[in-house]
C-alpha cells in the first residue's frame, strides 16, 4: 500500500510533527483486564446470518440468505400468494352458499345482477326473481330503466310512493 | 496489519490473521479478542490521544474496543479490521469532542506555565524541556485545527495511513482528504512559525 506523498515543502513540517508527537500516557495496568471483564459481561457477539456473505468470502461457507433478507422475503412471498389467491380464485356459486329460502333468492338475485351486468342477460324483478325481460327485449341491461318504467304509470293502478316492486335493479326511482 | 491466513490446526507457529481472530471471536472466544486488543490498542490509543487528549483516554480506548466487540457480527470481513477499528475510534472521539475545548484551555495553561517558568536552565535539562515544549506545541497546534481537519492530519501524518484508507475510515472522498490535509498542514506551519519554530 502506498504511503502518503507530500510536497517537499511539507516534509520538514511532517518530520517535525512525527518527531515531536506527544506520546499518550501508558494505559492503566488493569485496562486490559477491565476490558475483558466488560466483554465477559456483554452478550456474546452472535454470528448473525448477515455476516454470512462476508464469511463466505473467506471460503468457509456457501451463500446463505441473511436474516434481513429472510425478514423481507417471507412477507413479500406471503403477500404475493395472498394476492394471487384473491384475484385468481374462481367465483363461488351462490347456490353452494344458500340452498333454499330467502337467502337463496337473494343469492340468485346477486348472481343474476352480476352476470347481467357483464353479459346483458335477462333482468329480474329483484323481489320476486321473475324475469322481466329477455335479452332480446332489453338491450340496456338490468342497470337501465326500461321505457315502461320511465313512463308514468296508468291511472287505474297508481304507483304508491315507496312501492319498490316496480323498481328494477339499478334503476333510479322517480318520485312524485 | 497481519493478514497471513493460518490453518487453525496449524496456527501455533504462525501469527493468526485478524480475520481468523474475528471468526474465533464470533464463536465466543474472548481470548482472540484480547489478542486483537493487544495488536491494535497502541495505534488506537495514540489516535485517540491526538484527537481527545489524555483526560479520559483509558475510557475512550475501552469504549472503542467495547463497541468493536459489540459490532463484530456486523463487520464486513472484506474490509480491513484496522480501518473499521479506526472508524470506531473516530466515532468515539467525535462523541467526546465537546470536551476538546476544555483540553485546549488546559494546554494553553500549560503553555503559559512553561513560558512563565522561562524554560530556563541548560544542558540536558534544557533539551528535555525543549522536547516537552515542542510536544506541547504540536499538541496545541493540532488543537487549533477543526476536529475534521485535525483527524485527517493525525491519521495521515502522525499515523502514516494512506490517504485512500483515511478516506474510507472517514467516509469522505480522497479529494476531501487531500484538501483538508493541505489546509491543516498550512495552518500548522503558520502556527509553528508564529511560535518561533523554524521549519
Amino acid at each position: 500500500m502506498t504511503r502518503n506523498l507530500f510536497p517537499e515543502q511539507d516534509r520538514p513540517l511532517v518530520d517535525f510533527l512525527r518527531q515531536h508527537r506527544p506520546s499518550p500516557p501508558p494505559p492503566a495496568r488493569d485496562l486490559e483486564a477491565d476490558l475483558l471483564a466488560a466483554i465477559a459481561a456483554e452478550p456474546r457477539p452472535l454470528s448473525l446470518p448477515s455476516a454470512a456473505p462476508e464469511l463466505s468470502e473467506l471460503g468457509n461457507q456457501g451463500t446463505v440468505p441473511n436474516l434481513r433478507q429472510w425478514f423481507t422475503l417471507i412477507p413479500a412471498l406471503a403477500a404475493g400468494f395472498a394476492l394471487a389467491w384473491g384475484t385468481m380464485r374462481p367465483p363461488q356459486n351462490s347456490s353452494a352458499i344458500a340452498q333454499d329460502g330467502p337467502e337463496r333468492e337473494l343469492a340468485v338475485f346477486f348472481e343474476a345482477s352480476w352476470n347481467g351486468s357483464l353479459s346483458q342477460t335477462a333482468s329480474y324483478d329483484w323481489m320476486s326473481s321473475e324475469p322481466l325481460a329477455t335479452p332480446g327485449e332489453s338491450l340496456e341491461g338490468p342497470g337501465a330503466a326500461t321505457p315502461a318504467q320511465l313512463s308514468p304509470p296508468p291511472s287505474s293502478s297508481p304507483e304508491q310512493p315507496g312501492d319498490r316492486s316496480s323498481i328494477q335493479p339499478g334503476a333510479i326511482p322517480i318520485r312524485g | 496489519m497481519v493478514d497471513s491466513v493460518v490453518n487453525p490446526t496449524d496456527g501455533r507457529d504462525r501469527v493468526p490473521s485478524d480475520r481468523h481472530l474475528i471468526q474465533d471471536c464470533l464463536r465466543g472466544d474472548s481470548r482472540s479478542f484480547a489478542e486483537l486488543y493487544r495488536r491494535h490498542q497502541q495505534r488506537v490509543r495514540s489516535t485517540l490521544y491526538q484527537l481527545c487528549g489524555a483526560d479520559r483516554l483509558d475510557d475512550l480506548v475501552q469504549e472503542t474496543f467495547l463497541r468493536a466487540w459489540r459490532g463484530l457480527p456486523k463487520f464486513r470481513q472484506s474490509a480491513q479490521f484496522s480501518t473499521w477499528l479506526y472508524r470506531i475510534a473516530w466515532n468515539v472521539a467525535s462523541d467526546c469532542r465537546q470536551d476538546l475545548a476544555r483540553d485546549r484551555d488546559r494546554l494553553a495553561a500549560m503553555q503559559r506555565s512553561f513560558q512563565e517558568g522561562g524554560g530556563g536552565g541548560g544542558g540536558p535539562h534544557r533539551e528535555a524541556l525543549m522536547r516537552l515544549h515542542y510536544q506541547e506545541l504540536v499538541q496545541q497546534g493540532l488543537g487549533q485545527l477543526s476536529f475534521d481537519t485535525r483527524t485527517v492530519v493525525v491519521l495521515c501524518d502522525l499515523e502514516d495511513l494512506p490517504q485512500k484508507e483515511v478516506a474510507r475510515i472517514l467516509g469522505i472522498p480522497v479529494g476531501t482528504v487531500k484538501s483538508r490535509l493541505s489546509y491543516g498542514r498550512s495552518s500548522l506551519r503558520q502556527y509553528m512559525e508564529r511560535q518561533g519554530v523554524q521549519l
